[in-house]
């Protein structure tokens, strides 16, 4: 991070060096060849040698002494910016909280980011109020600008500032900045909407936000890592988030996969009937989403019993891992029949699954495992069975 | 009016809990690390305790863990974390804190919730 500033004089420095030993290197391939074919005599021979070396050392001694003048300058400057940084915070603070007049605007660049710190770490009455402070001195439309054209560092650091302010107006043109060419603007713009969203109060301006971030996640085709984590960065937003990704007119399996998660991670409640509809959908990593976030919240509903009991014979191994899961929630009459039989699972994570969530289903679960640790046909699933009722302090099989 | 430790490693948040807490009437305590806190609980004093997560020294939650259990801390302890996820909140109540507040703070939740631990 050192070099933030300095790359254009860097680079013609850099290009200079490469000049300076380049063109006698040149110089003195050309007069050896001639010394070879003996045009030249010894003496001059000598001196382009001694002039090559020279010119050589003379780069060395530029880059060198380059570097170590912007380290020394560079963290003078940093230090400089730091301390006028944290001495704007506390004039911030001091009008926030002591009623200390506001300075008059423009704000330089110190003073600029530490209302954005201030901002940050604020919500409420007091945060609102900052925030009034980052509209009124213009920075949000400047940050806006920053985000829209220049050097990627540059609008990556605009797109920062964004999400440190927080400003409901400026959701739009971040979630248009997800469909950026550039894959760590999409990104950031992703993550900076996520934060945008969680500040905007309840209403159409919020549901609107979240139609269009929920839009622009799946249009943009978003890596899951991300989309999931943008997810978990609109906190209160999620429930309108998650229906648009679910239910949209542009919804997609990656899209309904994160929504899943969310719903399973938020344990949104409201969401648990579409959730467990998405059970018997045909992509498999949706369906082992579904039940992932069933067993998140510890509920299948009546309706999707009869789905998940299904889900415990699926052809795929990682969603019979989370139907075994989820089975844990139904009721032992049902669900025990079909654990025992995974047990015998040829996938060594079904039958811990299965065997795990035995363990859990109280007394009846517990004297099912110690039968199936004694009884259960496949050796391997006694084995399990012997092995999870040990790791679960529910004794031995005997 | 109470005397407040803040275990808090950022310093814009460290500045902004401090002249809350202190504008608010209450003495306060700034720690950066478990370190300063475990000398500053053993001089004791110390009324409540507003503890971050992520310390530069350690996890907040074992610490908290360790102020129930080895330091002995009765005072109460209110948890200070980005994370808002429910098992996050739980993990730390069930580890003995005594409620939660999450970043970006509210300056009036804050007062209130510190109010209703400190009171009487």
């Amino acid at each position: 991070m050192w070099r933030r500033f300095g790359d254009v004089a860097f680079g013609s420095l850099i290009g200079v060096a490469i000049t300076l030993e380049a063109v006698p290197l040149a110089v003195l391939t050309w007069r050896l060849a001639r010394r070879a074919a003996d045009e030249l005599a010894v003496p001059e021979l000598q001196a382009t040698l001694v002039g090559t070396v020279a010119s050589t050392a003379l780069g060395l001694v530029l880059v060198t002494g380059y570097v170590l003048a912007y380290q020394v300058v560079s963290e003078g400057r940093e230090r400089w910016l730091r301390e006028r940084r944290e001495a704007w915070v506390a004039r911030w603070i001091r009008i926030m909280f002591r009623g200390e007049p506001p300075p008059p605007g423009p704000l330089d660049r110190p003073a600029a980011e530490a209302l954005l710190e201030v901002r940050e770490v604020l919500r409420g009455t007091e945060g609102e109020e900052v925030a009034q402070l980052v509209r009124r001195y213009g920075l949000a439309e400047a940050l806006r600008r920053r985000a829209g054209a220049g050097s990627v560092s540059q609008r990556l650091e605009a797109l920062e500032g964004l999400a440190r302010a927080r400003l409901p107006e400026t959701l739009p043109d971040v979630v248009a900045l997800m469909g950026d060419p550039e894959p760590a603007l999409r990104v950031a713009a992703a993550r900076t909407a996520g934060r945008i969203l969680a500040e905007t109060p309840p209403g159409p301006v919020r549901e609107e936000g979240a139609e269009a971030f929920a839009r622009a996640l799946q249009r943009h085709r978003l890596p899951a890592g991300v989309v999931e984590e943008a997810l978990l960065l609109v906190e209160d937003a999620a429930p309108s988030v998650v229906a648009h990704l679910l239910h949209g007119p542009d919804a997609t399996e990656a899209g309904i996969r994160a929504g899943l998660e969310a719903v399973g991670r938020f344990k949104l409640l409201g969401s648990l009937e579409e959730a467990a509809s998405f059970v018997g959908h045909r992509d498999p990593e949706v369906r082992a989403a579904a039940l992932r976030a069933l067993a998140r919240m510890a509920y299948v509903p009546p309706d999707a019993q009869g789905a998940v009991l299904e889900a415990i014979r699926d052809p795929v191994g990682f969603v019979r891992v989370n139907a075994c899961r989820a089975a844990r929630l139904l009721r032992p009459e049902e669900a025990l029949p079909a654990l025992w039989e995974r047990l015998g699972d040829p996938s060594w994570w079904v039958r811990r699954a299965a065997a795990e969530a035995m363990a859990r289903m109280g007394e009846a679960g517990a004297a099912q495992l110690r039968l199936a640790a004694r009884e259960h046909p496949d050796r391997y699933g006694r084995d399990m069975a012997a092995q999870a009722l040990r790791d679960a302090g529910l004794g031995e099989a005997a | 009016m109470a005397t407040v430790l803040v275990i808090e490693d950022e310093w814009v948040l460290g500045q902004v809990l401090e002249q809350v807490l202190g504008t608010a009437g209450h003495d306060v305590v700034m720690a950066r690390t478990l370190a300063a806190a475990r000398e500053r609980l053993r001089a004791g004093g110390v009324d409540l305790v507003l503890l971050d997560v992520n310390l530069p020294d350690g996890s907040g939650l074992e610490f908290l863990q360790e102020l129930r259990g080895e330091l002995g801390v009765r005072v109460p302890v209110l948890v200070l974390s980005g994370m808002k996820q429910e098992d996050s909140v739980v993990r730390g109540l069930e580890l003995g804190a005594d409620d939660y507040v999450t970043k970006p703070f509210s300056p009036r939740e804050l007062l209130a919730r510190i109010g209703r631990w400190t009171r009487g």
